[in-house]
């Protein structure tokens, strides 16, 4: 039987070898023909210098070529010519070739080639002979001699070699060389490395075809090295599962703890009831509602666990795996326990996200809506005290019209009367409008504020010079008393103004005949303080906080009598407090009320953000 | 005379009510809350009652349950002045009965009109 495996890899490495070899040679060759342009060249180059220095020679008189202080010069020319080493000779030499001076010799042991100029009919200034076992070029000229001798400058260089070559060029005879020799060490190499690999291949067909090869070639190393590869695979392979298990663990589990946080964490109570209305999850809030413990509330139904009835009665209705346990409902409660709140329950049945046949119990929810239920009932009684407000003036303005339309032989005194009355609630539905806007404005943030750096003095002077010349309290006594110089706040003029005339109308309007309003303002060094007291009737001590309420007015006959809608003081707080500032009030000696305004400086507030 | 109490904290509105229903020929009383009113009631017994609904001390509504209960046998009419009669507040007439709500701004024509009629329904029956 042929082996297809071993034939193919004596075939690869025979083809390498071969490869290897053409590459040695093709370098090789390539090597010899550069060298040997090298040395052509190298040649030509020396028989170019070689004439033109003999002429240049042959020139010079000879008593100057042989005196000993020009020997040095000569000879350094003779020799640059081609390096000292190639050097031979120069010599004077009569027409049949008799050594007349012998000029230098790099060997003067050894005889200069004998030559007949004379008798050379080839008339060439160049010959080459062989010289101490060496080819050496010789240069002839004659020389330009006064004599009538015809006498002769002979000037030979020797011819150099392949070894000088070499010799002159090491770093580059070592290069050749390792190119020559690279392609079949890298061949060697080559074979070497991948020899294992090809004695496992074969182990593993002849295993897979199982083929059987005459005498096996495999030897234990292979074996060895097959088995422990296949084990160390195994191991790998074992290992890589065992970590993605590990990781696949740990991911899950992250997951599952994250639930679990954000179940626990999550603000409003949950509960999670399986099929049968037991409780499988709950959380901190839903414990913490009914103060109870998980392990008290997990595993069991509603009625073992909660107190509260209604809710009992409500969940009980889902603890059934039948289709009516699958809706969702919503109920509110007051806890017993509890009873300023209102509480939302909802029940939401869960179900797969991919398997959305799949039930997987009820969600149940109970959520504080005691905020959103007091927000409700307030929005309630502004919109109703809203309503009253402006529909009472309103009311008036209705009749009296109507009065006036009816009766012809209306008395002048009553239609004074009505004119007065009229025009009086208008201007309380005005006043109304617009305190209702300003408040609703800054509590909703559309108010934009414009701050200006301004001089109290003048906006207070000048809201208590149109207050007290109103005529709204033509009994009363006005007192005003500004500190002369006051630093700058910045303030919406405007807007302050408001809140300041609310306060001095307030003064005028729940004041006494003969009473007194007073306005001071003076400096500390974190604000600016604002004092307006009357002697009026006073605010009744469990009443001095409720001032401050939207719409709220006090039951007494002494402030009913008086007009009024209750928002003058909240909106005049709301301002105050925009302009990082609060207002107090208290009970003026002898009667009256004292209502003092801080507004901070830059200062102030400042120290209070720090 | 038919007597009518009228029951608001607006000194106008009692001013001009007033005013119209005596014109009218009506005997008019006035209070100008509901604890008020319920006393003045009391002694003497009204043909109308003509109330608001805001009031200090006791609302209208209120005065009109504690009339209910300790006016058991009243015969007169409640005539309830309202900005906007809200579902607690109808809830809270209907349990008392024979109320009648007039929305602000209240019509004199209206009023005098109800009154009217209401007698004339009395005296037919």
């Amino acid at each position: 039987m042929i082996d297809l495996t071993r034939t193919s890899r004596e075939t690869t490495q025979r083809y390498e070898v071969i490869l290897s070899l053409v590459f040695s040679v093709a370098i090789g060759l390539s090597a010899f023909f550069y060298i040997q342009y090298q040395m052509d060249k190298e040649r030509e180059d020396l028989h170019l210098k070689g004439q033109s220095l003999v002429h240049l020679v042959s020139e010079i008189p000879l008593d100057t070529l042989v005196l000993p202080d020009k020997q040095a010069y000569f000879y350094k020319l003779l020799t640059e010519i081609n390096g000292k080493g190639f050097f031979a000779y120069a010599s004077v030499v009569s027409s049949n070739g008799n050594i007349l001076v012998s000029l230098f010799q790099r060997d003067p042991l050894s005889t200069i080639p004998k030559f007949d100029i004379s008798s050379d009919s080839s008339n060439k200034s160049i010959q080459n002979f062989t010289f101490n076992g060496r080819k050496i070029v010789e240069f002839q000229s004659r020389v330009n001699a006064v004599s009538e001798k015809e006498q002769y400058i002979r000037m030979a260089y020797y011819i150099s070699g392949y070894k000088d070559f070499f010799e002159q060029r090491a770093g580059l005879s070592l290069a050749i060389f390792l190119l020559v020799l690279a392609p079949l060490v890298f061949a060697f190499l080559q074979n070497q490395l991948l020899a294992p690999f090809w004695d496992m291949k074969l182990s593993i067909e002849k295993s897979v075809n199982k083929s059987k090869l005459e005498g096996t070639h495999s030897d234990g190393k292979i074996k060895k090295f097959t088995a422990e590869y296949n084990e160390d695979l195994d191991n790998r392979i074992s290992k890589i599962e065992r970590r993605d298990l590990l990781t696949a663990n740990k991911i899950l589990s992250y997951k599952q703890l994250r639930t679990e946080a954000i179940i626990q964490s999550f603000p409003e109570g949950l509960l999670v009831l399986d099929d049968s209305g037991d409780a499988v999850v709950t959380n901190r809030a839903l414990e913490k509602w009914f103060d109870l413990e998980s392990k008290q509330i997990i595993g069991s139904k509603s009625r073992d666990w909660c107190q509260e009835k209604e809710v009992v009665s409500f969940l009980s209705r889902f603890e059934t795996s039948s289709s009516s346990g699958y809706t969702s409902d919503t109920m509110t409660y007051t806890p017993e326990n509890y009873s300023g709140k209102t509480l939302e329950v909802s029940v939401h049945p869960l179900f797969a996200e991919k398997l959305d046949s799949l039930a997987a119990g009820k969600l149940v929810t109970f959520i504080d809506k005691t905020d959103e239920e007091v927000a409700k009932k307030t929005r309630a009684e502004f919109v109703a005290h809203v309503s009253h407000e402006l529909k009472t003036p309103l009311n008036v303005l209705s009749m009296y019209s109507e009065a006036l339309q009816d009766d012809e032989d209306e008395s002048k005194e009553f239609r004074v009367e009505a004119i007065n009355a009229i025009r009086d609630e208008v201007e309380r539905l005005a006043t109304l409008i617009n305190n209702l806007l300003s408040l609703t404005q800054i509590e909703m943030g559309g108010v934009g504020i414009n701050r200006q750096r301004v001089r109290l003095n003048e906006l207070l002077t000048d809201a208590f010079d149109n207050v007290s010349k109103s005529g709204l309290g033509k009994d009363l006594r006005f007192e005003l008393d500004i500190q002369r110089e006051l630093t700058p706040v910045l303030i919406d003029k405007g807007l302050f103004r408001i809140a300041i005339n609310n306060l001095l109308t307030n003064a005028i309007k729940y004041n006494e005949n003969g009473g007194l309003v007073s306005l001071s303002a003076s400096e500390t060094e974190d604000a600016i303080v604002i004092v307006i007291k009357d002697s009026g009737i006073g605010i009744k001590d469990d009443e001095k906080d409720k001032i401050f309420n939207k719409f709220y007015r006090s039951d007494e006959e002494s402030v009913r009598k008086r007009n009024g809608h209750g928002l003058g003081l909240p909106l005049a707080q709301e301002i105050i407090q925009l302009h990082h500032g609060n207002i107090q009030v208290e009970d003026a000696p002898g009667g009256g009320s004292i209502f003092t305004i801080k507004i901070l400086r830059e200062t102030g507030i400042f120290k209070q953000a720090v | 005379m038919k007597k009518v109490h009228i029951v608001d904290d607006e000194s106008l509105v009692i001013r001009v009510l007033k005013r119209a229903l005596e014109k009218e020929g009506y005997s008019v009383r006035e209070s100008r809350n509901g604890e008020d009113a319920l006393n003045a009631i009391k002694i003497e017994v009204p043909d109308v009652l003509i109330t608001d609904v805001q009031m200090p001390k006791m609302d209208g509504i209120e005065l009109c349950e504690r009339i209910k209960l300790e006016i058991p046998k009243r015969e007169f009419l409640l005539v309830v002045s309202t900005s906007r009669p809200e579902d607690e507040i109808r809830k809270r007439a209907k349990k008392i009965g024979n109320i009648v709500f007039l929305e602000k701004p209240v019509s004199i024509r209206k009023l005098v009109g109800l009154l009217e009629s209401h007698f004339l329904k009395q005296k037919v029956v």
